[in-house]
């Protein structure tokens, strides 16, 4: 990446983390060890991200499928990559607040000058907070299961779409070619 | 009420000065030999100007652009585990995790070969369906080349890949040096 681009966008981001945690109340969130990790708590209104950088806007915001971003009040788009979950992502804990506004609780994480955030808690607005964890909750439920079963807590390792993939491609991918670990 | 607000805020803007001062640490590591003081004391002045609770001017959003029709040639990766270096996150070592990843949500990025930028992908082949997206999942680690719309935004840059060039398949072959990522699961 050339220098002053690199400089612009981690000087861009460190004002934004900056900011973010002033602005922000006490979070309950947990520490990961982040890099640049900022605890914070703030409301923001769930985006379909494409409908804001391109004006394509179907009402659902993409049913979960699309991406979701989380707008503030003054503007900034934060992108929300990861929940609470094991290796998975805030999408399913987002999207039944479509063009809602809400409060959520994480980390905000930089690296490489980007800015993200990962999702702990998600409270509707007067409402209660809840874990953001859906996707699993979701992915037992589909199954029959409780949450807390060991299968769905360890959804990856037992997810149909998954295995079909890696008995094909092989765990490192390259399967076809002979290379297993 | 307002002093115990105060002081929480207090407290979050000493986590923010201290993740600046290892950011800073961490970038000149990265970029040695690169020195920007300007843009290092704007950052510090934005984030006194955060401290005096002049927060939302100092985080400004950047407006709305007309998008940028890119080239990029680069590897299908998990964006968060790549941008939280929770474990090495390129290339056949993580291909599994990588899938993982992407069935359960996270979003998928491209990370460009000539300056490692990430480019989080927000379409496929012009399909905004990109979460959980079987099809895109199965790309996981493969060396691709793609053209595409680019939106920048508060420091991420978004790519709507309008079409997929060629894809050469997995070419970075990390295993060899990291063995299966993460271990022990």
């Amino acid at each position: 990446m050339p220098a002053h681009r690199t400089m612009t966008r981690f000087a861009a981001a460190l004002l934004f983390a900056g900011s973010m945690a002033v602005a922000g109340v006490a979070s309950a969130a947990n520490s990961w060890g982040l890099p640049d990790e900022v605890e914070a708590r703030f409301d923001a209104k769930v985006t379909d991200v494409l409908c804001v950088l391109s004006g394509d806007c179907p009402e659902d915001c993409g049913a979960g499928n699309r991406l979701l971003g989380l707008m503030q009040d003054d503007g900034t788009l934060v992108l929300p990559l990861k929940n609470a979950g094991p290796f998975t992502g805030p999408t399913v804990d987002l999207i039944p607040f479509c063009n809602q506004r809400i409060t959520v609780d994480g980390l905000f994480t930089t690296n490489y000058g980007i800015t993200t955030f990962a999702v702990q808690f998600v409270r509707p607005e007067g409402g209660k907070w809840r874990g953001a964890n859906a996707f699993v909750r979701q992915w037992a439920k589909e199954r029959g299961l409780e949450a807390k079963d060991k299968k769905a807590r360890r959804w990856m390792r037992n997810d149909e779409a998954i295995l079909e993939l890696i008995e094909e491609q092989g765990v490192l991918g390259l399967k076809s070619e002979g290379i297993t670990p | 009420m307002l002093a115990k607000s105060a002081a929480r805020a207090n407290i979050n803007g000493n986590k923010a000065r201290d993740a600046i001062a290892r950011g800073t640490l961490r970038d000149e590591n990265r970029n040695a030999g690169v020195k920007n003081m300007r843009l290092i004391g704007l950052a510090a002045a934005g984030l006194v100007a955060g401290g005096m609770g002049l927060a939302a001017v100092a985080a400004a959003p950047a407006s709305a652009a007309e998008p940028q029709r890119i080239t990029v040639t680069g590897e299908v990766i998990d964006s968060w585990c790549y941008l939280s270096e929770i474990m090495w996150a390129t290339g056949s070592a993580h291909h599994r995790c990588a899938v993982w990843c992407a069935r359960g949500g996270v979003p998928v990025g491209i990370l460009s070969e000539d300056d490692e930028e990430v480019y989080v992908v927000l379409m496929m082949e012009n399909n905004p369906d990109v979460i959980g997206n079987k099809a895109i999942f199965r790309m996981q680690t493969n060396e691709v080349v793609v053209t595409g719309d680019l939106y920048v935004r508060d420091s991420v840059n978004y790519l709507a890949v309008n079409e997929i060039v060629e894809d050469h398949g997995i070419v970075n072959y990390s295993h060899e040096d990291f063995d299966v990522q993460p271990g022990g699961l």
